[in-house]
């Protein structure tokens, strides 16, 4: 029986959820439901770089759950670039500027104020920390039978150090593959699956399959 | 699940994405949606589709069979067990022969680390049960820190060692206060 061996694994940076209830919502029901709406965020994925695979690990709290992509049989990483951060920057920064725009203009009611102006503090601070985490992207990875979104790789910093990191592995199982190549790979790859999977050795008789 | 087939597709329209842009090193449009996307393919994605093997079917009468399949031809040994195998019952895991068998019992045993997809972290379940003040949290916690102290951990952060006895610690403490709030309730 194979033995388990101690393993040996490399954290790619990015940490995402797979989310019960998306992001906006969250964040609308933290105003109704306080801290326990965090609980809604689901599971935490990060990924981590194996001697042979990528691992893919969603903590619960409770329990890791782990999937394997083995480098060898990663076909294709598809990097999207969205416009989420774009979105959340321009809502929190109308809300930001609208809150502490009522904060001045309700100078002489000190309560008043200070509710806006802790309500627009908020709204700064989740500015202030998408503007630092950068552009957003989705990831996917292509193997023969499934397509898996890296939803840890959602920040393009992360995605691309992490990207850097893991086509490294993948070119040292697999070899490199520069674009000049890439044509004639498609048309020998094509010639292959159209090519005839049968022999006629006698044409009386039907084809024997290969 | 099925093979896929086709080219790298657009994650926001689905069109296939052209080999042109592939490996480039930046974002390109996508044609149809123009959304900026990159592919970074590698050889695997021009390799045919490996051959299932099915196993051979027996010839002569004698021959050497499958454990499992009298009529197929044995192809390999398991590793584990010694039985032999037809082509469709040899499970190469890890460098290892194996037959179903031994390779379920590996997965019950946790033995074959390549098929362990699921690890209760009982570290982080005991120390939220003993910080929990719900006097069973206590009780919980004890439990757990007594009962999986040697069960492994996190398959990439590993087992903290110092969570199992700081839970029973607490658990206990836990546990001794609301015996001793019971106490003092009653005698008042």
């Amino acid at each position: 029986m194979a033995n388990a061996t101690a393993p040996n694994y490399q954290r790619l940076p990015g940490t995402g959820f797979r989310r019960l209830v998306p992001g906006w919502a969250i964040l609308l029901l933290f105003f109704v439901m306080g801290i326990f709406a965090l609980l809604l965020q689901g599971r935490r994925v990060r990924l981590y770089l194996g001697d042979d695979h990528l691992l893919s690990v969603d903590w619960d709290g409770g329990k890791e759950s782990y999937k394997r992509f083995r480098y060898d049989d990663i076909q294709a990483l598809v990097m999207l670039r969205t416009k989420d951060a774009m979105i959340l920057n321009a809502f929190a920064g109308t809300l930001t500027a609208v809150l502490f725009l009522l904060a001045a203009g309700m100078a002489n009611e000190a309560p008043a104020m200070w509710f806006f102006v802790i309500m627009g503090s908020l709204f700064l601070a989740i500015l202030i920390g998408n503007l630092i985490a950068g552009p957003t992207c989705k990831c996917h990875l292509r193997t023969a039978v499934q397509v898996e979104e890296l939803v840890s790789l959602s920040r393009l910093k992360h995605a691309e150090r992490a990207l850097e990191l893991l086509r490294q592995r993948i070119a040292a199982v697999q070899g490199e593959m520069t674009p000049e190549e890439i044509p004639a790979r498609l048309q020998q790859f094509q010639q292959t699956a159209t090519a005839a999977r049968y022999v006629v050795d006698d044409p009386n008789a039907p084809p024997r399959m290969i | 699940m099925s093979v896929l087939t086709g080219l790298p597709t657009c994650s926001k329209c689905r069109t296939e994405i052209p080999p042109a842009d592939f490996n480039r090193g930046g974002f390109s449009d996508c044609p149809k949606c123009a959304a900026p996307i990159r592919v970074e393919a590698f050889p695997a994605l021009f390799r045919p589709a490996a051959k299932a093997n099915a196993g051979e079917l027996v010839m002569v009468a004698g021959e050497s069979a499958c454990f499992y399949h009298e009529n197929k031809k044995a192809a390999t040994v398991c590793e584990a067990c010694g039985r032999f195998l037809c082509g469709l019952c040899d499970c190469f895991v890890h460098g290892k022969h194996l037959c179903p068998a031994c390779l379920e019992t590996g997965k019950q045993k946790r033995t074959i680390e390549q098929l362990d997809n699921v690890r209760p972290l009982y570290g982080y379940q005991a120390m939220l049960c003993a910080l929990l003040p719900l006097f069973i949290t206590g009780l919980a916690a004890i439990f757990i820190s007594l009962r999986h102290r040697k069960s492994p951990g996190s398959l990439v952060g590993g087992q903290h060692r110092w969570q199992m006895p700081l839970a029973l610690v607490l658990g206990s403490l836990q546990t001794l206060g609301f015996l001793a709030l019971f106490y003092a309730m009653y005698r008042s």
